[in-house]
């Protein structure tokens, strides 16, 4: 894997999470396609990629885009292996969907037994303002609490869409770039490992 | 009164009693004969108005107006009072009008009862009305007459009716005397009588003297004209006093007299009325009347009135005589009158004849005039310099009058006439001539213009501005002849299409010349790129490289820095140099602006139709369609070389990168479109042969493409990853679609997406085929590779379409994800038998056996699906080895996906199986509990065994 990375572009993983019908799909598609599907389609796992410039340097964001409807919130643990930054996504129209967030945060810090990996709370259907159900206060105290970034996107209106992959992509890049110098220095003995 | 008078002097009233009362006893003294007589009272002569009269009362017409008239439309009538009586006893007193007869008979024309009368009106002097049945207006000759007429109808009327009329217009007095006729009557009645048999004795006394007296004078009046020996007074007198002194005696003088007398003033009834002046007036009126006929009398008797009438009858025959001599005048100078209009008449038609005659002379002289040019006019067609424009114009002024000479509308007559004929032919032959100049310095001209334009070394394609330089010198030189040329065409059609000729003889070279170098300088701004480039987006030239090199390409190396620039980007982009379809549009910019300018030029310098195709084509008539042929055959001529160089320069540009040719075909299309609509038919011709050649080379390069992709089935022999044609298309796409930039609305679009579908579905047949590999013998692992290889082509495919957005690949994009989740469960399916080989097999058994109508519980009782064998096959999988047998899973999914794409695939299919692992150990869990409800027995891994399992993995990884 590492051998690999060598010849790609940058890969920056991002992992869509959140309950069901909040509109991860929709952020993705919005993203990736600049289309917006109104209907609604639960979605088993989805993976998808494209070739972004982030701050000027040509790079490429995976989205693995999950099922927010699984029975066995386990089978999850696999993906979040994988990923190198999260999107936490609630719906403002649907409360508890806000409260599911923090088994989403337990399970993956709990996966990665990592408290720093990057991560946003997203309040999706901003559009929806008028029947929102969670303030923006709520949501951003549980952002400080986390310790991370809350935003309110609209994948409908693509209000916030790119500014919350660009915003994780840094810090997935900014993470990857002060941890070079602490493996640079193991390298050498991982290859010898090898 | 009058009776008395009229007796005896009145021959009127005595031809009256004649003709009409003579059958009767005339005297009315002797009563005691005859039956019924009829006695005339009075009588009266009147003139009768006729005009109408009748009818309107007297109101109705004014006096003048009547006497005007009656002048003219008056009937001299006797109005006769009679009375009719029978033994002597009155019957009826009666009014008759008779008409005098010319042999002095009387014959009566009506008659009336005197009752009938209803009103007697009085109008003038001489005028009064009687109504009868209607106003009949009546006027006597004398005032006295009317009076008397009057005076004695009254009377009757009074004696004889109880009736009386209406009477209108006569003075009080009589009015008063007819309107007491009955007071007195009663005491008067016997003096009456008594006066009455007086009257009677007295009136037969008169009526024999009467006889006497009228026996003499008719004697007298046979001896009256020739000698009236008469005294005139005698005659003239009507006094009574005198007629009887004449004719008795003494004795009954005075008797008469005095029985006169007393009638007479009975007759006034100068007893009865007691007014004096009406009386006098009566008395004056009668004797008014007697003077005026006395008057009468003495004129008719008067010998000098025959002499008067004799003169009178002189006078009137001179007059006729002379005028008979006037009329004889008339006819004479009638005559002579129609003589002078004859000969006025004449004179006109000379005149008009002398007009006519000088209009025809000066008619002639006009057209003689109109057809005759100066000698100097030939002297210019012939000598006049063409070079300059004064020249020129002098000459086309010179031709214009020539034409209009020649083409003068004279009638057929007018064209036989010898000097009009002569004078046209010669006129024909100098046009002639001057064509045959004309025709020899247009060939120079054509040819300097010519050589002077290939031999500029000015000209000619510039490497700093590759273009071909207009021909403007020549169009302004020539365009100077137009009028010339139009002239011609006029007058001489034939030779005017051999200067066409000429001049397309004498301009190809240039237009072939300036082309050729034009295109094989710009073949040298091609830009070339290397082939290994091109391998990145055409099937054909990646799939021939991958013979040589790896066939399929690892991921890195497709997404190497170069190759992620777009596929139109040249390494060499810049320094002037242009890519093969730019440089082809840049050619067709800078030839068809030529082509048009000389389209243009002929049409406006030949006159061969309208500019820019104004006339719609289906208007066009057989002219318009001639010329139109004319110039195309013209244009061909010119361009001949155009659509061969064009397509070989089309070729030279294909030669290393055959995708160009969509972009020249765009540029085609976009140029026909745009020269159709300002009727530059020639080039949208030139431009279609073109095009043809062109889509033949797409449909070559298209089915190159479909050949590769086929050929890639055989080649391939390591099946798996993605198929070197699946990561080309999208690129193929993105390459086309570039050049399709313009093309929206071309017909190259569908063109191209007919091409998509057919390459699309090619790629989706070879993956399946390539797949499943038909020839390598069917086993698990081959199958895997298969579900592997499609999953990730299908995804791939589907990923990379759908980020490209291209509507006419939407059916192909969702077969693909189908494809992909259909491959993907498969894979999933497969992969989970071998860490649960022997339970799968169990469990299906049993849940076919099922499915053949056994029922649950009756499972337990088969050898093979007993307890035992349940137990047994659960044992076999404990919690470790499933441990064990899921982490080996992991690494084969690992090692299948990791390659391509990064592992990308990698977390979504360990879902997938994660999900079937799941779901399998809830279908054992829930046959179990159907078939052997009461064992007891369950599976030696729980879920939440599993679960752990898979978050151990996930930790580990």
């Amino acid at each position: 894997m590492v051998k690999k990375a060598k010849q790609d572009l940058p890969l920056h993983k991002v992992i869509m999470v959140g309950s069901g019908g909040v509109g991860k799909s929709a952020l993705t598609l919005q993203y990736m396609y600049g289309d917006f599907v109104e209907e609604y389609d639960p979605t088993k796992a989805d993976s998808y990629r494209k070739k972004v410039s982030l701050d000027g340097q040509e790079c490429q964001i995976d989205i693995l885009d999950t099922a927010g409807q699984e029975e066995y919130a386990a089978i999850r643990d696999n993906y979040y292996r994988s990923g190198e930054g999260f999107l936490c996504v609630f719906s403002i129209c649907e409360y508890e969907s806000f409260v599911h967030t923090q088994d989403f945060r337990d399970q993956i810090s709990r996966v990665l037994d990592d408290d720093s990996i990057p991560f946003i709370l997203v309040g999706n259907k901003a559009d929806l303002a008028k029947i929102r159900k969670v303030s923006e206060e709520e949501a951003k105290s549980r952002a400080r609490e986390w310790n991370c970034d809350y935003y309110e996107t609209s994948a409908k209106t693509r209000t916030n869409v790119d500014e919350v992959y660009t915003e994780l992509m840094r810090k997935i890049k900014s993470r990857k770039d002060s941890s070079k110098e602490r493996e640079n220095k193991v390298k050498r003995s991982r290859c010898v490992c090898l | 009164m009058a009776e008395n008078r009229q007796p005896s002097l009145d021959p009127e009233r005595q031809l009256i009693i004649n003709s009409l009362f003579s059958d009767g006893i005339e005297d009315p003294v002797s009563p005691t004969h005859s039956s019924g007589t009829e006695t005339l009272i009075t009588y009266c002569k009147v003139s009768e108005d006729t005009g109408g009269g009748g009818n309107s009362p007297t109101a109705d017409r004014p006096f003048g107006i009547g006497k005007m008239n009656s002048r003219i439309d008056v009937k001299i009538r006797y109005l006769l009072v009679t009375i009719l009586s029978k033994n002597g006893k009155v019957q009826k007193v009666q009014l008759h009008k008779a008409k005098k007869n010319p042999n002095d008979t009387f014959s009566i024309g009506r008659t009336w009862q005197l009752e009938q009368v209803r009103k007697v009106e009085s109008v003038d002097n001489v005028t009064f009305v009687i109504t009868i049945s209607k106003p009949y207006c009546w006027s006597t000759d004398t005032q006295g007459e009317k009076n008397v007429f009057l005076n004695q109808l009254l009377k009757t009327f009074r004696k004889h009716t109880k009736k009386f009329p209406k009477l209108i217009n006569f003075d009080t007095e009589t009015l008063a005397e007819m309107k007491s006729p009955s007071t007195p009557t009663k005491p008067v009645i016997q003096n009456d009588t008594d006066s009455y048999n007086v009257v009677f004795s007295l009136q037969e006394r008169l009526a024999n003297a009467n006889k006497s007296s009228s026996s003499l004078r008719s004697l007298n009046q046979k001896n009256g004209r020739s000698t009236p020996n008469l005294p005139s007074g005698a005659q003239g007198s009507d006094t009574n006093s005198i007629h009887h002194h004449t004719e008795d005696d003494e004795l009954k003088e005075e008797e008469l007299s005095l029985i006169n007398v007393g009638e007479l003033l009975n007759d006034f009834d100068w007893k009865g009325s007691g007014n004096a002046a009406a009386l006098e007036e009566r008395l004056l009126n009668e004797l008014a009347a007697l003077e005026a006929a006395n008057i009468h009398a003495m004129v008719e008797s008067d010998d000098r009135i025959h002499s008067v009438i004799e003169q009178i009858d002189n006078a009137i025959a001179e007059l006729d005589n002379m005028d008979q001599w006037l009329s004889l005048y008339t006819a004479e100078l009638n005559s002579m009158g129609d003589d002078i209009h004859h000969i006025e008449s004449q004179n006109r038609g000379l005149q008009v004849q002398t007009a006519n005659q000088k209009a025809l002379l000066s008619e002639l002289d006009r057209l003689i005039q109109s057809i005759t040019l100066p000698e100097q006019v030939i002297q210019i067609l012939f000598k006049e310099s063409m070079d300059t424009i004064q020249g020129i114009q002098n000459i086309e002024h010179v031709a214009a009058q020539i034409k209009r000479v020649l083409e003068t509308p004279f009638d057929e007559s007018t064209r036989q006439m010898m000097a009009i004929k002569e004078k046209l032919e010669t006129y024909h032959f100098h046009c002639k001539n001057f064509c045959s100049r004309f025709y020899e310095y247009m060939r120079m001209m054509f040819q300097f213009q010519a050589e002077t334009l290939i031999s500029d070394k000015s000209r000619g394609p510039r490497h700093n501005s590759l273009t071909i330089q207009d021909h403007e010198s020549i169009v302004e030189n020539l365009s100077k002849y137009r009028g010339l040329s139009l002239w011609m065409k006029e007058m001489d059609p034939k030779r005017h299409l051999e200067i066409q000729s000429l001049y397309v003889i004498s301009k190809e070279p240039i237009y072939k010349k300036e082309t050729k170098e034009y295109l094989s300088q710009m073949r040298y701004l091609l830009s070339k790129r290397e082939l290994a480039e091109e391998a990145t987006y055409v099937f054909s030239a990646a799939l021939n490289q991958s013979g040589r090199t790896t066939l399929t390409y690892g991921y890195g190396n497709w997404l190497t820095s170069e190759s992620t620039k777009p596929p139109w980007e040249f390494k060499d982009g810049g320094g002037g140099k242009l890519p093969p379809e730019e440089a082809f549009d840049q050619c067709l910019q800078t030839i068809i602006p030529l082509v048009a300018n000389e389209q243009n030029f002929i049409l406006d310098f030949f006159h061969l139709g309208k500019k820019n195709a104004e006339i719609k084509k289906e208007d066009r008539n057989i002219e318009d369609i001639r010329m139109q042929k004319k110039l195309i055959e013209h244009m061909e001529k010119l361009f001949s070389i155009l659509p061969e160089e064009l397509s070989s320069f089309a070729d030279y540009g294909c030669k290393h990168d055959n995708i160009q040719v969509i972009g020249m075909i765009v540029s085609l299309e976009k140029y026909m479109h745009a020269n159709e609509k300002i009727g530059q038919d020639y080039v949208v011709t030139m431009l279609q042969q073109v095009r043809l050649h062109c889509l033949g080379k797409f449909e070559v390069f298209i089915n190159d493409q479909l050949k590769a992709i086929e050929e890639t089935k055989v080649t391939s022999k390591k099946r798996k990853g993605i198929v070197v044609f699946m990561r080309i298309f999208p690129r193929f796409v993105e390459r086309i679609e570039h050049s399709m930039a313009e093309a929206e609305k071309l017909e190259m679009r569908s063109i191209v997406n007919r091409a998509y579908e057919r390459i699309v579905k090619t790629m989706f047949e070879c993956v399946e085929a390539i797949a499943k590999d038909a020839d390598s013998p069917v086993d698990d692992k081959e199958q895997l590779n298969a579900h592997i290889m499609t999953l990730e082509n299908m995804h791939y495919f589907y990923s990379e379409i759908r980020s490209r957005r291209i509507n006419i690949l939407e059916p192909f994009m969702r077969y693909a994800k189908s494809s992909y989740d259909k491959h993907m469960e498969a894979y999933a399916k497969a992969m989970v038998r071998r860490p649960f080989g022997k339970l799968l097999e169990f469990f299906e058994g049993i849940e076919s056996l099922l499915r053949t109508n056994t029922a649950p519980e009756e499972v337990g009782f088969r050898i093979q699906f007993n307890k035992a064998a349940l137990k047994k096959v659960i044992s076999q999988y404990p919690g470790k080895e499933i441990k064990k047998g899921l982490d080996s899973l992991y690494k084969r999914v690992e090692k299948h996906f990791k390659e391509e794409e990064g592992g990308r695939l990698l977390q979504v299919v360990w879902h997938a199986i994660e999900e079937e692992v799941i779901h399998n150990h809830e279908r054992f869990t829930l046959t179990i509990n159907r078939c052997y409800p009461d064992a007891n027995i369950t599976l030696e891994f729980s879920m939440d065994d599993l679960l752990n399992y898979f978050s151990e993995i996930a930790k580990s990884h």
